[in-house]
Formats: C-alpha cells, sequence, structure tokens
C-alpha cells in the first residue's frame, strides 16, 4: 500500500482464523490504521490480495463491504455527531438488517441509560462504546477495533478486557484488534501480530511478542 | 501562591450537569494529574479552564480572574492539547506548528528545533498535510503545537491516546524537561495513571464531576481505592 511516494505497508500478511481475537500492535506511523482501511476497503492496495471467508474481498466497493460481515470502530471516534445514540446504532442495524434491534444491542453495551442523548455530548469512552454499538448492530462476523481503551481508566479497562472476549462468544465473533495498551491486548489476544514501517517484525501469542528484542526496542521501550 | 485556582468551577452541556463545583490548584512550576472513570468530568475540567465550555465559579491565573473566552485564556499563556487533537487537517505540520506561536511575540526556531528534537518523525513530515499523518503523528503534532506557545500552563487532556508505549514515556520525560527548563506547569488528564503519578507531584481524583480524593502522588499510591480504580494492584 503507498501513498505518494510513501509505502505504507511493505508486503504484509497476516491471518485472522474464525473465532480468533488477532492484536495488532506496532509503533505510531507503522501501518496499523491502514491495515483496517484496506480490509474496510477505504485504500485499494497497489499489489496483494485481501481474502475474508475464501472469497477477495477487493472486488467490494467500500459501502458494500458491511453486508460482507465486517464491521468496524475508530481511533478518534466517528459518529453521526448531530444524531441520537439509539440513531446512531440504528444506522448500524440498518445496514445489513441485523437481528437484534438497536435497543437489543444498546442494552447489551449497557448504554440504554443515554439511549436518547446527542451521541456528541457523551465522554470520549462513551462514545467508543457507541461505535462498538453501531458495529455490533450490523451484525458482523469480523469486528475491527481502533484502540477501544482510549479515554477509560484502569478499572474500566479490565472490564472491557472481559467484555471483549464475552462479545466474540455471545456473538460467535473474529475481533482484530489495534490497541496501545498492552495490558488489554496481552489478556484479550490469542495471537498478536507486530508491524514496524509498514512491515510485520514478529508475530505470536502475547508472551512472544511481549519477550521478542526487536519488539521492546521499536515498540515497549526498555522499561516495559 | 498558585499559577492557577479553581474556585467552585461548574460546568454543563445542555441539561446535564458535567461539574458540580470543581476546586483545584496548580502551582508554578508543578505537575499535576487528574484521575477519574470515563464520565467524571476530568475532560469538561480542561475545557472549563480553557474556556472552550461554558464555566460559573471563579478562575484565578497568575494572580487575576481570567474571563472564560478561549482567546484570553490563550494570550494569558494557557495553551490546551484537546481530546481527539484538533489539529488542522489541511494544513501542513510546518503550518499548525506556526500556528501554534501565533498569539505571542518573538521568533520561532529554536521553539521548532526543540518541537523536532522530541519528535522526529514531525520533522521528516514537516511538508505533509496533518490530516494524512497516522492517529499518533498527530497527537504528536498537537503537543507540538502547544509548545510552540511557550505556555505558562499546559492543559493535556490524554497525552498518551493512541502513542506507542515507548514514545508515551518520551513524551512524560518531555514534560519533566519543560517543567524544570522552562518552568512551566502542566495538568494532565491521563488513562495511564501508574505512568502519570511518578511524574506527578500531586493529583486529584474526580467522580461525578466533584473531587473525591486529593494529595500527593504518593498519597494516592497509598490510597487503596485509588490502587484499585487506577492503578490496577
Amino acid at each position: 500500500m503507498q501513498f505518494g511516494g510513501i509505502v505504507a505497508l511493505d508486503e504484509v500478511s497476516f491471518d485472522a482464523g474464525a473465532g480468533e481475537i488477532v492484536g495488532l500492535i506496532g509503533p505510531n506511523g507503522a501501518g496499523k490504521t491502514t491495515v483496517f482501511n484496506v480490509i474496510t476497503r477505504l485504500y485499494t492496495p497497489t499489489e496483494g490480495e485481501v481474502r475474508f471467508d475464501g472469497e477477495s474481498l477487493l472486488g467490494t466497493p467500500p459501502n458494500r463491504v458491511i453486508r460482507r460481515g465486517i464491521a468496524r470502530t475508530f481511533q478518534n471516534v466517528e459518529l453521526f455527531r448531530g444524531m441520537s445514540v439509539i440513531d446512531n446504532v440504528r444506522v448500524g442495524a440498518h445496514a445489513r438488517q441485523g437481528e437484534q434491534s438497536a435497543d437489543d444491542v444498546l442494552f447489551y453495551v449497557n448504554l440504554h441509560s443515554v439511549r436518547d442523548r446527542p451521541a456528541s455530548e457523551l465522554p470520549f469512552g462513551t462514545q467508543k462504546r457507541v461505535e462498538l454499538a453501531r458495529a455490533l448492530a450490523s451484525g458482523p462476523q469480523l469486528l475491527l477495533l481502533d484502540e477501544p481503551a482510549g479515554g477509560l481508566s484502569h478499572e474500566e479497562v479490565d472490564q472491557l478486557g472481559k467484555f471483549i472476549r464475552r462479545m466474540r462468544d455471545d456473538f460467535e465473533l473474529t475481533i482484530l484488534l489495534v490497541e496501545h495498551h498492552m495490558g488489554l491486548v496481552m489478556s484479550v489476544a490469542d495471537r498478536v501480530h507486530v508491524l514496524d514501517f509498514g512491515r510485520k517484525i514478529a508475530e505470536g501469542t502475547p508472551a512472544q511478542v511481549q519477550a521478542d528484542k526487536g519488539v521492546i526496542e521499536a515498540y515497549l521501550g526498555a522499561e516495559s | 501562591m498558585s499559577l492557577l485556582e479553581l474556585r467552585n468551577v461548574e460546568a454543563r452541556y445542555g441539561p446535564v450537569k458535567a461539574l458540580h463545583g470543581v476546586s483545584l490548584t496548580v502551582g508554578d512550576g508543578e505537575l499535576v494529574a487528574v484521575l477519574g472513570a470515563n464520565g467524571a468530568g476530568k475532560t469538561t475540567t480542561l475545557r472549563a479552564i480553557s474556556g472552550t465550555v461554558r464555566r460559573t465559579g471563579d478562575l484565578v491565573f497568575g494572580g487575576e480572574a481570567i474571563p472564560g473566552r478561549t482567546e484570553a485564556t490563550a494570550k494569558a499563556g494557557i495553551a490546551h492539547v484537546p481530546e481527539g487533537r484538533g489539529t488542522f487537517s489541511d494544513l501542513t505540520v510546518w503550518e499548525n506548528l506556526r500556528l501554534g506561536a501565533y498569539t505571542r511575540r518573538g521568533g520561532i526556531k529554536d521553539d521548532a528545533r526543540r518541537v523536532f528534537g522530541f519528535f522526529p518523525r514531525l520533522e521528516e513530515r514537516r511538508h505533509q498535510q496533518a490530516g494524512t499523518l497516522s492517529g499518533g503523528e498527530q497527537q504528536m503534532l498537537a503537543l507540538g503545537r502547544a509548545m510552540m506557545a511557550r505556555p505558562k500552563l499546559l492543559l493535556l487532556d490524554e497525552p498518551s491516546l493512541g502513542l506507542a508505549p515507548i514514545v508515551v514515556n518520551e513524551i512524560f520525560a518531555a514534560l519533566e524537561r519543560m517543567k524544570v527548563q522552562d518552568g512551566i506547569s502542566v495538568l494532565v488528564v491521563e488513562q495511564n495513571a501508574n505512568l502519570v503519578l511518578a511524574h506527578a507531584a500531586r493529583a486529584y481524583v474526580l467522580e461525578v464531576g466533584t473531587v473525591v480524593v486529593e494529595g500527593t502522588s504518593d498519597e494516592l499510591r497509598a490510597n487503596e481505592s485509588v490502587r484499585k480504580s487506577y492503578l490496577g494492584y
């Protein structure tokens, strides 16, 4: 994947098995969000192939990706700001006529108390949860989470970790997780891929990559 | 005397009251942390200080009452790095940095050199549009832009958001240097409580829009409920 002269992703290959939670970590500008943008078809890779459920995604336009069963959240929150929480989630439900109503999903993520509030008025961490509800409402098979722990305290991150695993089990999801909060990645991911300068520099279980010298140098720092 | 003092500050969003009388102080050259759960009022506290949300109650900065308008705040020497960064995405990295110095007199070369020293990535990308930077690089730019203002007080809303652990450590080391070398005061909201308490002299814990615990970092680390909720041990 290139932008002008900048190679954002350089022959990156990885896979996620059904029901797996796969972590994607790496330094800033390593290409993590670009991977999400390639999968959701916002970007078309200059080379390579993306397959989902055995079939190429590259022929699917961005607005049809959700119908293939892929939903995402965004690092810096991309909600419909003027709309209420429930209307935001309805957009997700509408996109794929999921089996669950938007209200069911709100109950599931424990947001019913703010159902009719404008989404833009809510605290950052809550807005991230609204995005998650919107994605879930589309009934995805694959869920891409871009820094879900943003704006949460330690205790809340712990709860989020348990919630991600429960969600995976309840909805039979495959989850790709970009996150800098190592406590969260290490507690929920089955496998972790590490990117640096658009290349994959390591992969393995959370414990394996945490002990990897290259990963410590490029990403974690000596103290971690 | 404190550089900043808030007395009974309240703020609301429409019908919802977000701050129920927050009082806090930041001393000269002091780094003070604000902890709290999602929705506790941390971001609103910073917004009330910079005037980006309407407030009632008293705010005294450098011995003077500052009106709750953003331009008055900026001119008085308060720089706010908001949640979500707020960089100008159509402008280049360099233009964003120059804008940071807009409200003050004096040159910008040395300041820019210092910013690039902290964040070499910004120098590599100085002619690139801010909107094309990665999320973490935009966070670096927002911090750099605030540093260009040579503020007396820096308000930071989750500086670690979106940044690799190694960069987060560098940022706190940089804040420490700015504090010592330039006497800058910092009020920082941060989810990584272990890290921020290692650098802060004092901290406030907010719950539902009020201060429920305050003390030195050591006192907070010894507080059992703080440990459980924010430090994780």
